[in-house]
């Protein structure tokens, strides 16, 4: 079973930074990650094909997230601040050359204003690089809503960063 | 354009600011944007939507993990125990003293865990793939050995093993009993230490006896013995250094054996050698 720990060990910094995009908190991310790989190491297939961990371990993930909400340890929304993200980190060094016009702290705080559905699918996509398929089979729903869920992510928060719209209104549920 | 294929959609521009697209379909999508400014302008700023994530986010990537996040740490504490709701589970047979001393034992282990796990992540990985109970007892045994033994230099007062989980010491009988195996005391006179102390430990294992040892020149070693969770099982010899220890840790009967001191690998090796052949011998 213990032939598993390397592979799954790769994959721990990529779940520690979804688990911060995804919840915020430093320390509640860490928690995620850290009852997560827990869990797959109790449920781990020596058999299983190296390729196939990352999309295992983040759905474990998913799971634990979702049983964590549900039993309420998180707060509903948790606006990102500067310690949520390490205090003084150096990941609030926007360089100067990026164009995007895009500031850390917008982006924090719209992020954490996506419902829960709409920003796991964006942060599948777009941190951790997954297949619109991967993800449409970790989150067991069709593809096109996984491209629903994108659609809708982008442009909520393209509109939250732009400070055109406020969030509220920009909620069609 | 070529109006033979497929009318672009907006699943088509995700993908295209995803990189998720073959080379015919991307390029369809270029041209597609050069005529559609406004559509260019949402994919541009997609864009730099997924730049500013990522720029946010990926930095975490590089962060040291914390040790409770290392597979060392959760390898031995997680799995070890079985699954999450057991390690859960056995939380709540220690009391709240235990578990902070535990705690502790396991915090003051994994300081040097990067260097038991030996060479790097390969060492690591090794040692965690053939994981029997072999890394935590060299663990345990670490942490055993810088509460009593390593007290820096200063050699000129004995060493007593104060400890808040610690019985009043020197009743071995007592100190095998919680151990779960009664044996002898290992004598190692000839190897030149002397028995100064010996206690019980808490570790996230259960309890464990501590025997320290200290040689004319005031060098420590700690043998540290406890039931191993896999009964009757037996493990041959496996050595860790550390920066500034080594240790032999074994399994023999069901029984876990480790030693640790900051003397020579290879005095250390005999010693280990024959505390392991009189146990064996009894």
């Amino acid at each position: 079973m213990r032939t598993m720990n390397p592979a799954i060990e790769a994959v721990i910094p990529a779940l520690r930074r979804y688990a911060r995009a995804l919840l915020g908190s430093a320390q509640d991310a860490d928690d995620l990650v850290h009852d997560s790989v827990i869990l797959a190491l109790a449920n781990v297939k020596p058999q299983m094909p190296h390729d196939a961990v990352r999309p295992w371990l983040f759905t474990i993930m998913r799971h634990r997230f979702i049983s964590d909400r549900r039993k309420a340890k998180f707060r509903h929304t948790v606006p990102l601040d500067d310690a949520a993200l390490g205090g003084d980190a150096p990941m609030f060094r926007v360089s100067a050359h990026q164009e995007s016009g895009l500031r850390i702290h917008d982006l924090s705080a719209g992020l954490a204003s996506l419902p829960d559905e709409m920003r796991e699918v964006l942060l599948l996509v777009t941190l951790e690089n997954f297949t619109y398929a991967e993800v449409a089979a970790m989150l067991d729903v069709p593809l096109g809503t996984v491209m629903s869920r994108l659609s809708r992510a982008r442009d909520r928060l393209g509109a939250l960063m732009d400070g055109a719209t406020p969030p509220l209104l920009r909620r069609i549920k | 354009m070529t109006h033979s294929m497929p009318p672009i959609t907006d699943d088509d521009l995700h993908a295209y600011v995803d990189g998720k697209l073959d080379d015919a379909r991307r390029a369809v999508v270029e041209d597609y944007l050069i005529n559609n400014p406004g559509q260019r302008r949402r994919v541009d700023a997609w864009i730099a939507q997924t730049n500013a994530l990522r720029a946010t986010f990926d930095p975490v990537m590089t962060e040291p993990l914390p040790p409770e996040l290392t597979m060392a740490h959760i390898a031995l504490n997680g799995s070890m125990d079985g699954t999450g709701q057991r390690q859960q589970r056995a939380r709540s047979w220690f009391g709240p003293q235990i578990r902070a001393a535990a705690g502790f034992l396991i915090a003051l282990g994994l300081g040097g865990a990067a260097g038991w796990f030996g060479h790097g992540q390969t060492g690591a990985d090794q040692s965690l793939a053939r994981d029997t109970g072999i890394p935590s007892l060299a663990l345990e045994s670490k942490a055993a050995y810088q509460i009593f033994a390593d007290r820096g230099h200063d050699r000129s007062h004995p060493t007593k093993m104060t400890h808040p989980t610690a019985q009043p010491s020197g009743d071995p009988a007592a100190i095998w009993h919680r151990v779960g195996r009664k044996f002898r005391l290992p004598d190692l006179t000839a190897a030149g230490f002397q028995r100064i102390e010996v206690d019980w430990v808490a570790t996230i294992h259960g309890p464990a006896a501590a025997v320290l040892y200290r040689d004319q020149s005031g060098d420590n070693l700690i043998l540290l013995v406890r039931k191993m969770e896999i009964p009757a099982s037996t493990i041959r010899m496996v050595e860790h250094r550390g920066r500034d220890h080594t240790s032999f840790a074994w399994i023999h009967g069901g029984i876990g054996y480790a030693v640790i001191a900051d003397t020579l690998p290879q005095r250390l090796h005999r010693i280990a050698n024959q505390i392991r052949d009189d146990e064996n011998a009894i």
